[in-house]
């Protein structure tokens, strides 16, 4: 359900007033994710029993409800989103230059959560940082690189040294003996 | 007078040196949870839940309860300041704190807001203290039937009091059940809505969720306004803090009518964002000079602040006597009761006293902490909003990051966290309410199985939600609140129609 329907055009950057995704499409989008998600449950609930057991009420009995009337609303929300004055659902959801900038916190994110599995929290989450202050903040790659190793070594003392509670480590740690 | 016996023990409890360190540990963090943005009370406490696993139970409530006061006095510095209200509850406070702040009144601005928050948080500390014993022993009477009626009527007043859509205020909350149902039923033991996907059968955590939801995604939103924090800077001395003082009985009317309208939306789930707005709207309805709000006048500052606070406090009335949280973070806060083995509801007043009654001593105490570290420490965290978003954004995504992974130690959460921070951004702007959904996650289970086992009881007939005088009122109530959008636009449209042919003119409802 995610930001997918246009990508950012490169041409003018975070002043980009044009639209990406009106408000109406992505109301109709929501709404329609809703009702396939109601009607998934429906179906499951009614596959593991929605009805009256030997000894009471089964499993499927409450959601299969749950997926009924979610499904109710969300039509309703479609009905309205349809129904709506163009100038209010045809505004735009997120313009062109809006979604950029949403975006380049995304896209760092997701690369920095993928980075976890591999090298571990306290090393992935300096790099994040300092690429982040870099790249986004225009900051000397001192001042980013000190910055980024400053809030790994506080996350360490606080969360191995501190409160013992172990996080994602990877290769570097396991050199250093943790 | 058996309160003011149990509170003085409470007291006794609360003021033990560890827990007075945890209260002002948990201020600090509060406040500057309160002051950035991304982090905010629901998913500040829901980070530092998991740190808080292994303390004492009566230990940990306290500092996490402290947050929650912090961040309700953090709310207001960047809303006079900055004009950025860093929670929801304090966009109201901008209307006037921040013209005051332009005219160079920001100390004043400050005090009258700190001042009045604490104001609001006694005034439902004290409800809390009188009437939750009360509240507690009659809830203890209730059987499932109740108890499921008392759990609808906090989702419908979710639909009769929510501003937006009420049909986008059920598809967000059905969204909750729905999170809350997936995996084991623990009735049957029978698995739900899984899929054989084995990541799915212990169920959705509502941390990550929270997490997810107000975290990441205010990370997007504010990301999107490509925000560039410009403020004003305060120093606050003593001298200003008593001027202040001095004007502020002036308003007693106003804090009266705030400390009301605020306890009200507490207790009833209508939370602590939606009474300010009443607070303020209010207090402009019976001011002498309307014309002057929302160009720097002290009392639309005061108004919305004492009743978000009073509100955000008495939020956990219902969460400590019947086991319903009034807002996000007092789900939050129960869901905490559930790891540490308490079962909230009735019975804690019986079975837990002492957790009780020194929570209930260290709001007292948190208020006045509060008070206190926020008039003094306001210059350093106004610094603090001067630091770069390019460093304060991937710091914040780090925590957040941190706080999904601590919840069981599973990458699979952390990814679950980005979904709900995509999902939360896409909400927020398109007015899907997030606190019908946080709390129908938290209380999905516990409302499933008193409405299944009140079926039980009734061999399966609905009629047992209306079987005796206490139970059919709650149900009827329940239901008054879920069809009160209807009726209200029906008489607004009538009304429209009458004074348009008197005046020619639509009054604003």
């Amino acid at each position: 359900m995610s930001s997918s329907s246009a990508p950012p055009s490169g041409e003018d950057g975070a002043r980009d007033e044009r639209a990406a995704a009106s408000t109406r499409t992505l109301e109709t989008i929501v709404a329609l994710g809703f009702i396939a998600l109601g009607s998934l449950i429906m179906w499951d609930s009614a596959r593991i029993g929605a009805g009256w057991g030997t000894d009471g009420p089964q499993s499927g009995y409450f959601p299969f409800y749950v997926g009924l009337l979610m499904n109710v609303a969300s039509v309703a929300n479609l009905w309205r989103a349809w129904r709506s004055p163009a100038d209010e659902a045809g505004a735009p959801f997120v313009t062109r230059g809006q979604l950029r900038l949403v975006l380049t916190v995304l896209l760092p994110l997701g690369v920095y959560l993928a980075l976890l599995h591999l090298i571990g929290l306290y090393l992935a989450s300096a790099l994040f940082i300092a690429v982040f202050m870099r790249w986004q903040g225009c900051f000397g790659y001192l001042k980013s690189v000190l910055t980024g190793i400053g809030v790994a070594v506080v996350l360490f003392a606080m969360f191995e040294i501190w409160f013992k509670v172990p996080l994602i480590k990877g290769p570097l740690e396991a050199a250093l003996g943790y | 007078m058996d309160e003011l016996q149990a509170l003085a023990q409470g007291f006794a409890v609360a003021l033990s040196p560890v827990n007075v360190g945890l209260m002002f540990v948990g201020i600090v963090l509060g406040v500057l949870i309160g002051v950035l943005p991304g982090l905010g009370g629901a998913n500040g406490v829901a980070i530092l839940l998991p740190l808080t696993f292994a303390m004492n139970p009566t230990s940990a409530i306290i500092m996490l309860s402290c947050i929650y006061w912090g961040a309700l006095f953090g709310g207001a510095i960047t809303s006079i300041l900055f004009n950025i209200p860093g929670e929801p509850w304090s966009v109201a406070t901008t209307f006037d704190g921040y013209p005051m702040a332009q005219q160079g009144q920001a100390a004043q601005a400050l005090t009258a807001a700190f001042t009045s928050s604490f104001v609001g948080a006694l005034v439902a500390v004290l409800l809390i203290t009188f009437t939750a014993p009360l509240v507690a022993k009659f809830a203890l009477h209730f059987g499932p039937p109740e108890f499921f009626a008392v759990q609808l009527l906090t989702f419908c007043s979710f639909v009769g009091m929510s501003k937006g859509s009420p049909a986008k205020t059920l598809a967000a909350m059905f969204l909750g059940f729905t999170l809350a149902a997936i995996g084991m039923d623990n009735v049957t033991g029978q698995l739900r809505l899984t899929f054989g996907a084995e990541p799915l059968m212990k169920g959705f955590d509502f941390l990550i969720a929270v997490i997810g939801l107000f975290g990441i995604g205010e990370i997007l939103l504010t990301m999107e306004e490509g925000l560039a924090f410009k403020g004003k800077s305060a120093r606050i001395n003593g001298k200003v803090v008593w001027e202040t003082w001095k004007t502020l009985p002036r308003y007693w009317m106003t804090y009266i009518r705030s400390s009301a309208v605020g306890c009200w939306m507490g207790i009833t789930p209508g939370g602590a964002t939606p009474a300010s707005f009443m607070g303020y709207g209010i207090a402009k309805r019976f001011s002498k000079d309307p014309q002057t709000f929302g160009k720097g006048n002290m009392e639309g500052v005061l108004a919305p602040e004492t009743a978000a606070h009073a509100a955000g406090t008495s939020a956990l009335l219902p969460m400590l006597t019947l086991g319903i949280p009034g807002s996000p973070t007092a789900a939050v806060l129960l869901g905490g009761l559930l790891i540490w083995g308490l079962q909230p509801g009735p019975l804690l007043f019986v079975e837990q006293k002492e957790f009780v009654w020194g929570l209930i001593a260290s709001m007292y105490l948190g208020n006045i902490a509060g008070l206190i570290v926020v008039l003094m420490t306001v210059p350093w965290f106004a610094a603090i909003l001067r630091i770069p978003f390019a460093i304060i954004a991937p710091v914040i995504l780090v925590i957040c990051t941190v706080g999904a992974y601590t919840v069981h130690g599973s990458m699979f959460d952390v990814w679950l966290m980005l979904g709900f921070g995509v999902l939360g951004y896409i909400f927020k702007k398109l007015d899907y309410p997030m606190a019908p959904l946080v709390l129908a996650l938290v209380l999905g289970d516990m409302a499933e199985n008193a409405f299944r086992q009140s079926l039980l009881g009734s061999g399966g007939s609905l009629m047992v939600f209306v079987s005796n005088p206490l139970v059919g009122s709650i149900t009827a109530l329940a239901l008054i609140m879920l069809v009160w959008p209807l009726v209200s636009r029906a008489m607004q449209s009538l009304r429209q129609r009458k004074q348009g042919q008197a005046h020619g003119q639509v009054d604003p409802v």
